[in-house]
């Protein structure tokens, strides 16, 4: 096994890298992830999207979310929460959405997936 | 007739005017280069003859005595003033005087005013004890920390400018910034507390900047983190101006890595180290811009100034001249360490 070690680790003409090397080079990429990471990161955090930014997104590249609605029934049997997959993009900003912006929308096929899942709102 | 002034012609007869002039004044002066000199220099001499040779540098020196007594003297002076006297205005017609009233309104158990138990003692021996800690801690490990740093670089490592630049950027960053950005880690629902829960290694966040636990730390951290770099250029420049013979000679003597290192590269590099010392107490105790920025839990000697002053939000009877009495306190510290570090670089240079 030693010699398998050795036989990658030499080189041509250069000395091997001493125990000084390993330290020095340690050091230097511990000082990188200590200097240089954090105000990479805040200049990623530069072009997140607004809303992964007031979720306190912690992730090094901006990647958004796939979203997906979620809603909490009270029933007989208690709490309940459903994941509802195949929505419309506009369900999930409904709150943001004028009264004549509701209405043009056909709620129908929200009621279409709830029946599928066996449950009402 | 300003046309008349700006025209060449008369910018001509101007300077043979001067000439004259000159040449009148210099009638005792003999040879034909003297005298040339002489007539275009005449107001100099002129002067030199009215003030005499030992008084002419001052009168050189005037204005920017004047600019510098206006700007740097007057203040504090001005600031000496606050602190002997009571008010809230800045004009001295309407501030009492009041001797040593500020110094015993922050150093003594009684206030003076009331006769009941002194806040104010309280506060300001709090901000002088945590700033001294801080200064006890900071400085040393941040020494520790950029000497090692530019040892590692002053060796033959691959990439080295991309490392210095790497080490030293920091230090071009504005103290707001360098805030900021450890603010987005360290708050509450920081980075920090996010990657530590998502390990669960702590089971709620921590606000990483307040907790009288870790307020210190991080202060500190963020200090060095902001500031090492530096003091790891002024001992990396130091490094380089030690002899490379020495090295040479020790390298044919078959000198061991670690003795070369204590028998020639600290010696050597001590009158730098002295200075980093130094500078970077003194910056140490003047501490403010990143904590006040950061909101650390504690308050540092410099903000605890600020936030008497008036500066920012009600301005209270007493404030300013607490605060200028703080202020001479820390001058004091200060000029102190300056004091310390002349005596100690003069022993090195009788070494």
């Amino acid at each position: 096994m030693t010699d398998v070690i050795k036989f990658f680790t030499r080189r041509q003409g250069k000395k091997k890298a001493s125990l000084t090397d390993w330290i020095s080079y340690g050091f230097l990429f511990l000082g990188f992830l200590i200097i240089f990471l954090p105000v990479l990161w805040l200049v990623m955090n530069s072009v997140k999207s607004q809303f992964l930014l007031q979720k306190y997104d912690t992730n090094f590249l901006p990647m958004d979310y796939e979203r997906i609605a979620r809603a909490t029934t009270y029933g007989p049997d208690g709490k309940d929460i459903l994941i509802m997959k195949d929505l419309e993009p506009w369900v999930m900003f409904w709150k943001n959405l004028s009264d004549d912006e509701r209405a043009e929308k056909d709620v129908s096929t929200i009621s279409k997936i709830l029946v599928e899942m066996n449950t009402t709102l | 007739m300003f046309d008349a002034v700006l025209n060449l012609n008369s910018w001509f007869l101007f300077f043979a005017l001067y000439l004259v002039v000159g040449f009148i004044l210099a009638k005792d002066v003999y040879g034909f280069v003297p005298k040339l000199m002489s007539s275009i220099g005449w107001p100099i001499e002129f002067t030199q003859k009215l003030f005499g040779t030992k008084s002419l540098p001052y009168l050189f020196l005037f204005p920017n005595i004047l600019i510098f007594g206006l700007f740097t003297f007057l203040p504090l002076f001005m600031n000496f003033g606050f602190s002997v006297t009571d008010g809230t205005s800045i004009n001295f017609e309407n501030r009492a005087f009041s001797g040593l009233d500020n110094l015993a309104r922050i150093t003594q158990e009684i206030q003076i005013d009331t006769g009941g138990i002194n806040v104010e003692n309280a506060k300001f021996k709090s901000a002088l004890y945590d700033t001294f800690v801080f200064v006890i801690l900071q400085v040393p490990i941040m020494i520790l920390i950029a000497l090692f740093t530019a040892i590692v670089l002053n060796r033959e490592v691959i990439g080295r400018g991309f490392w210095r630049a790497v080490f030293f950027y920091p230090v071009m960053l504005s103290p707001v910034v360098v805030a900021f950005l450890w603010t987005l880690i360290l708050k509450r629902q920081g980075m920090l507390s996010q990657i530590l829960i998502d390990w669960n290694w702590i089971s709620e966040p921590i606000q990483w900047l307040m907790d009288p636990n870790w307020t210190m730390f991080w202060s500190i951290f963020v200090y060095t983190w902001a500031h090492m770099g530096f003091y790891m250029l002024i001992l990396l420049a130091g490094l380089q101006s030690i002899p490379r013979d020495l090295y040479e000679a020790a390298q044919m003597d078959g000198t061991s890595e670690r003795r070369v290192f204590w028998r020639i590269t600290l010696p050597l590099l001590m009158p730098i180290l002295l200075v980093v010392t130094v500078l970077s107490l003194i910056k140490a105790v003047q501490a403010f811009e990143e904590l006040y920025a950061l909101q650390v839990g504690w308050i540092s000697l410099v903000s605890y100034i600020v936030e008497n002053a008036g500066i920012r939000g009600q301005k209270t009877f007493f404030g300013l001249g607490i605060a200028a009495m703080a202020s001479l306190i820390v001058a004091l510290i200060l000029i102190v360490l300056s004091l310390l570090q002349f005596y100690l670089t003069r022993r090195q240079v009788k070494l």
